[in-house]
């Protein structure tokens, strides 16, 4: 049996304290400060049972320090985050601190990735990754940008124990979120699975099917269109193209007095944009993406199907902060959370969005799926680049499908993990395409 | 004269002499009643008060001086009934010690012969009055009574032409009496002509002909503005939110929403609140529920609001209910409380085509009872198919011949169906069946039994038509033209002295129902027996709990406390608050009526009457749903009574801030019932330097205190309304001034609109005052303290209230030989008086039931 354990650390306090029951190998972990701001959902199974996680601060000798750890909750207006949680040591003076991760016994323990946030200032940083007993793993100076959330993937495995150390002077940084692994000593710890047209699959906790860590590209769906020439022919770049034309005459203020402000409909050299094979297919019904998975699971004899509203909210990480009783269109927009972090904007072409006067980036239009950054299970694009189409309605009886995350034409408000958008079954748009889940039972 | 005649009513008419007509007895009338003054000689009878009056008064009240406005060395040699209003303010102020002023020597011997010489010589005059013209002088229906008279007589349930008659009432803010005060009313030949027209435009609704129309569904497709609609799907279409733009829906089949006939209709629609992403183009759950306005037009092009739908959001939820469909379409406006309507892609209602219906018209009786009103059981047919059948028998069909103004058919072709204009009305024995119908018609027209002469008279308009056998329908319109703009059914028939059973009646009902006696009532004149006061007592319960009696508490709201002049609130696009802000006066008296709760409430309730919308104003909680319902304050609240409702806070206020001296003056007037005259024209003003004007409110009020003019009245009301500044321009609860300028001072969030959200006011430090002293010098902290004072003097108030009453009752204010009237029903109701109890008291008056 394999567990994989990701943990999203928001308080030092919930660390301490709270752990709560939920599904078979889950653990979740609650926030107990910030009131006022969103719980954001943890997954995972039973910590305190597999795994100690501490926090402390040492000096530059290496001995413990007694330290108040503080939540940094500063209202930068534009900041990457004011959620952070300060985790350095005394005021101006270098010093060390440290997560340490033991594994129970029989368990071993994987660091898979974690993200530091800051709030002001570019600065170096010393990390270090120690298994317990003092090998380092790995040792180095990063530089952060300014108002730069970044992830880590060290990527290591123990048996004994992780500590992850980071040395700097600067008080105004922070671990935001950590994701670890937790395998039985006799198991191998979980590797993505790739599968014939080289889509990957990650295993996103909460879900009982594994995620691809990308939307479905063009290329994959020109291998469906073409062992199905009777499909709909509008994903094709062509149609695209001519589409296009009927978009751009949709914006022409003398056909459209009331739409033609070009401000806020999307710029014309966008719609005439062409995408590469690995940008995400756009303009496929519901329907159309249904046929998809369809086809490719009788061709690999496996199960694929399109994310449920829930397993989009696991990948996203949400999924326990969400009412289960409540329909997908209910859940929408409660939670506050973006899959980089707490607040807009995120860094500068790690998402694919719209641009207005607060976020920048170099995408026109769709981008390659693996070109912005991943979020902590190591999915791409949750939050940008297109939205995606869920196998539920908005609600019971609803014209609408769930639609999920932010695109290239959406701006914050899509971007959050919580927020649903709905279309028709056959409607097309621009900017929807979809991702798929592959059942499995690595995944249960 | 003659040329004139044509016009009213533009029928082909034959030699019938003019001289019969009866708008000359109008101007008759008119003349007798308005023009003429009274020519009632009531002289002060006493030496002894001329004597007093030369020697304390006419000093300061001479032509030279004219204090006050005030001329004794004239008003001794005028008729005393002619300023009866000035010489009953000089006796109430003799009475309170307030004039002659402290230096004059009044001995108390002599104040009291004064007071007791003045008092007969009043009441002498009011009696004289009473007994020779009456105390109302001849009264005739305001356009409002006119309406509603239409609406009984014909059926029409849905006839809209107030709006259309001359002679509108026109109430300012200082205006104290009400908008049926015979003596204010005045009638001008060529307003006939408008009422001419209306009563055309009510023969020709109420004439619905042809088959039963059978009942159809009506299934929604794609109309109106189709740029505001995206098709969702096969059957589902979205509106988006257009910020209170009318919304057409066009119905299959046909033009009309309606399919040609105007009636009741069930409608049923299934749908949803969801909102448009015009950045992704995307459809977003949206988490409110969306009101809208389902209304239709009425055949003269007045907007009726007939059912509010509300679309839940995430589930599509199926509205019933029915409604009352006028000529064309159905129309749909968002009343948008969620949004500020600046985006084009707001909130909207997405519509399942499919299950959404119109369903009728429903219909009970065939002909309609309107029909029947004008034509009884005739039967009619359509012309065209019946002609051959018909002069194949023994009589000749009559023939139809296109009107020489085509336009009347126009008009009745367009509210009903184009083929209506091809039926006819089937008379076999025409001049029976005229004199028949005319007698009925008129008998209930003109409120009172007629005579064979006066059928006979109004016949002969309709003779020339019949003789030449055209249509019997046009034959006998002119006949009823000269019906409705009689002078007999415009006018109510009241004689000097105790009135008749049948004008009791009439005053009656235009009292409690602002319209034409109803059958039972007519029945009960006709036996006698309606002045006996049992069974008087009996009809005005019967009345009050009748339906129509909501007329009366809806005129008698606007009237006294000028309730529908409640504006929108600028800025919100919220004509819906404003609506539930009107409706809370209504039916606070409404419950005041049926509730039968003592009239203290009215100046302070623990409780009030309020809908959703009303509660979340207030900030009362727990209360779901469009009805208005009564809620408990809680203790300690402000609200409770008519002065703390939002419509009174609104009309009082200026646009966007409140003006404590309108206030103050409004509660001293509607609720005191302390006279203040209008405000004399301003004389011309100084230029005053920036720093020298005043800067507040306060301030401008010590100015008055320097002037004359302005103190005399001013110092009665100036600080009363202070009481009133906890309460925003449009009754909002307050407890700082908003700031003058935006983005300063302390920021609040408010959330006034129910559903809507909130949105950002800026406070200034400066605290609302509260303070302030009545006319009377006791002085208040708060409006719970106004209240307290003014329950102090509960008497007072009833009385008050009581004459105002008596007033709208009658059609004439409280005169000073009135007051014995008041004291009557004041003495015969010692204890808890209720507004039942007093329109009872008023009822059973002298002053009511004698001319």
């Amino acid at each position: 049996m394999k567990v994989y354990l990701s943990i999203l650390i928001f308080s030092l306090a919930s660390l301490k304290t709270t752990y709560a029951q939920s599904e078979a190998h889950a653990i979740q972990f609650e926030l107990l400060k910030l009131e006022n701001r969103q719980a954001i959902p943890q997954s995972c199974g039973d910590v305190p049972n597999k795994l100690d996680v501490s926090y402390r601060v040492l000096d530059k000798e290496g001995k413990p320090v007694e330290t108040e750890v503080s939540f940094v909750d500063r209202p930068y207006r534009y900041s990457i985050s004011n959620l952070a949680h300060r985790w350095a040591s005394a005021p101006g003076q270098d010093s060390i601190a440290e997560i340490a991760l033991i594994p129970k016994k029989g368990f071993q323990v994987t660091l898979r990735r974690l993200r530091v946030a800051t709030f002001s200032g570019s600065h170096d940083l010393k990390i270090r990754l120690l298994e317990e007993g003092g090998k380092v793993l790995e040792d180095r100076a990063i530089k952060i940008a300014e108002r730069s959330p970044f992830t880590l993937a060290p990527a290591s495995t123990s048996t004994k124990g992780l500590r992850f150390q980071w040395e700097t002077r600067n008080q105004n940084m922070g671990l935001s979120a950590i994701s670890v692994l937790l395998t039985p000593i006799d198991q191998k710890p979980f590797e993505p699975i790739v599968n014939s047209l080289g889509l990957t699959f990650e295993k996103v906790p909460g879900s009982k099917s594994l995620v691809a860590t990308t939307e479905v590209r063009v290329k994959d769906y020109a291998a469906f269109a073409k062992e199905n020439p009777e499909i709909d022919n509008s994903w094709n770049t062509f149609i695209w193209e001519e589409w296009s034309k009927v978009f751009q005459t949709w914006l022409i203020p003398s056909k459209n007095p009331d739409r033609g402000n070009i401000n806020k409909g999307p710029l014309v050299e966008d719609v005439y944009a062409k995408q590469t094979l690995d940008d995400p297919v756009v303009n496929v019904s519901w329907k159309d993406a249904n046929a998809f998975c369809r086809w490719l699971s009788k061709k690999e004899g496996r199960t694929y199907r399109l994310l449920t509203d829930h397993q989009w909210s696991c990948a996203a990480g949400i999924a326990s902060a969400e009412d289960s009783a409540l329909s997908p269109g209910e859940k929408s927009g409660r939670v506050h959370h973006y899959v980089w972090g707490t607040h807009f904007p995120p860094k500068v072409n790690s998402e694919n969005l719209r641009e207005f006067h607060q976020f920048k980036d170099d995408y026109p239009h769709t981008s390659p799926v693996t070109a912005t950054s991943t979020n902590l299970f190591g999915l791409y694009g949750l939050a940008g680049n297109v939205q995606e189409l869920c196998e539920d309605p908005l609600a019971e009886g609803s014209f609408f499908k769930v639609v999920r995350g932010g695109g290239w034409r959406t701006r914050e408000l899509h971007a959050t993990s919580s927020s649903r958008a709905g279309l028709p079954p056959f409607q097309r748009n621009i900017s929807i395409g979809f991702r798929i889940a592959l059942e499995s039972e690595i995944a249960q | 004269m003659r040329s004139e005649l044509q016009f009213y009513d533009g029928l082909p008419r034959p030699s019938v002499g003019c001289e019969r007509r009866p708008w000359k007895a109008i101007v008759r009338l008119v003349v007798i009643g308005v023009l003429l003054p009274a020519s009632v000689q009531a002289e002060l009878k006493s030496d002894v008060a001329t004597h007093l009056l030369k020697k304390h008064c006419i000093e300061c009240h001479n032509a030279d001086k004219q204090e006050g406005g005030v001329n004794f060395e004239q008003l001794l040699t005028t008729e005393l009934w002619d300023n009866q209003q000035v010489w009953s303010a000089a006796v109430d102020k003799v009475r309170s010690g307030e004039m002659p002023p402290e230096k004059s020597e009044l001995t108390d011997k002599h104040r009291a012969d004064l007071l007791s010489s003045l008092d007969a010589a009043l009441i002498e005059a009011g009696e004289t009055r009473r007994r020779t013209v009456g105390r109302v002088p001849l009264r005739r229906l305001t356009p409002e009574e006119y309406e509603y008279t239409l609406r009984d007589l014909l059926h029409l349930e849905h006839l809209y032409v107030k709006q259309n008659l001359p002679d509108q009432p026109t109430r300012g803010f200082f205006d104290q009496s009400f908008s049926n005060r015979a003596a204010a009313q005045t009638v001008s030949p060529a307003g006939i002509h408008e009422y001419v027209k209306v009563a055309e435009h009510a023969i020709n609704m109420a004439g619905v002909f042809g088959e039963k129309p059978t009942r159809n569904r009506f299934v929604l497709t794609h109309g109106g503005f189709s740029h505001f609609k995206i098709p969702v799907g096969e059957h589902a279409s979205y509106v988006g939110n257009t910020a209170n733009r009318w919304l057409g829906m066009k119905l299959a089949p046909g033009e009309r929403s309606n399919g040609g006939y105007s009636g009741w209709y069930r409608f049923h629609l299934k749908t949803q609140s969801i909102r448009f992403n015009e950045h992704a183009h995307v459809f977003e759950p949206f988490n409110h529920p969306i009101y809208s306005q389902l209304s239709t037009r009425t055949v003269d092009d007045q907007k009726v609001n007939t059912a509010v739908l509300i679309s839940q959001p995430h589930r599509m939820t199926v509205q019933d209910g029915l409604m009352y469909i006028g000529r064309g379409n159905l129309m749909m406006s968002f009343l948008s409380q969620n949004d500020t309507g600046h985006k084009r892609w707001g909130p909207g209602v997405l519509f399942d085509e499919k299950e959404s219906w119109l369903e009728g018209p429903i219909i009970d009786e065939w002909p309609p009872a309107s029909y029947r009103s004008l034509y009884d059981n005739l039967p009619n047919c359509n012309f065209w198919d019946a002609k051959k059948k018909w002069n194949a028998g023994p009589s000749k069909m009559p023939e139809k011949r296109w009107h020489p103004r085509g336009d009347l058919r126009l008009e009745h072709a367009r509210h009903n169906d184009q083929k209506m204009a091809n039926y006819v009305v089937v008379s076999q024995k025409p001049e029976k069946d005229a004199r028949r119908l005319l007698t009925t018609f008129m008998t209930r027209a003109f409120r009172r039994p007629v005579k064979p002469e006066e059928v006979d008279s109004y016949y002969e308009l309709a003779q020339p038509g019949i003789e030449a056998n055209i249509p019997f329908q046009d034959a006998i319109k002119p006949a009823y033209l000269a019906v409705l703009s009689s002078s007999e059914f415009l006018f109510l028939d009241e004689q000097p002295g105790k009135l008749n059973d049948f004008a009791l009646a009439n005053r009656l009902s235009y009292f409690l129902w602002r319209s034409m006696p109803d059958e039972a009532l007519f029945e009960i004149a006709k036996s006698g027996k309606l002045h006996e006061p049992a069974v008087l007592e009996t009809q005005v319960d019967r009345m009050l709990a009748d339906e129509r009696a909501e007329r009366f508490i809806e005129s008698f709201a606007n009237d006294w406390l000028q309730v529908d002049k409640v504006q929108a609130m600028p800025g919100t696009q919220n004509a819906w608050l404003a609506g539930s802000m009107k409706h809370e006066t209504y039916r606070f008296l409404r419950e005041m009526l049926r509730g039968d709760h003592d009239v203290v409430n009215l100046i302070d309730s623990d409780f009030v009457v309020v809908d959703d919308k009303m509660a979340h104003y207030y900030g009362i909680e727990g209360v779901a749903g469009p009805e208005f319902r009564l809620v408990r304050l809680p203790a300690g609240s402000r609200r409770g009574g008519l002065m703390t409702q939002a419509s009174v806070l609104d009309v009082t206020s200026e646009d966007s801030k409140t003006n404590p001296i309108l206030r103050g003056a409004w509660v001293v007037r509607k609720i005191m019932g302390v006279h203040i005259p209008p405000p004399p024209p301003l004389p011309p003003q100084e230029e005053v330097p920036e720093e020298e004007r005043p800067r507040t409110m306060r301030e401008e009020i010590a100015r008055h205190g320097t002037v004359r003019s302005c103190r005399d009245c001013h110092s009665k009301f100036d600080t009363v309304g202070f009481a009133l500044e906890e309460f925003g321009p449009k009754g909002q609860a307050r407890e700082f001034y908003p700031n003058k300028e935006k983005n300063k001072g302390k920021e609040v969030r408010v959330s006034l609109i129910y559903g809507a959200g909130s949105h950002r006011q800026w406070l200034s430090d400066e605290r609302v005052e509260t303070a302030g002293e009545t006319h009377n010098g006791k002085s208040f902290e708060d409006v719970a303290g106004l209240k307290r004072i003014l329950r102090q003097d509960e008497e007072h108030f009833a009385r008050h209230l009581t004459s105002m009453l008596m007033a709208f009752a009658t059609g004439e204010n409280v005169q000073y030989s009135d007051r014995r009237d008041i004291d009557q029903i004041m003495a015969a109701q010692p204890g808890k008086k209720t507004l039942r109890s007093l329109i009872l008291g008023v009822i059973q008056s002298r002053a009511f039931q004698e001319k």
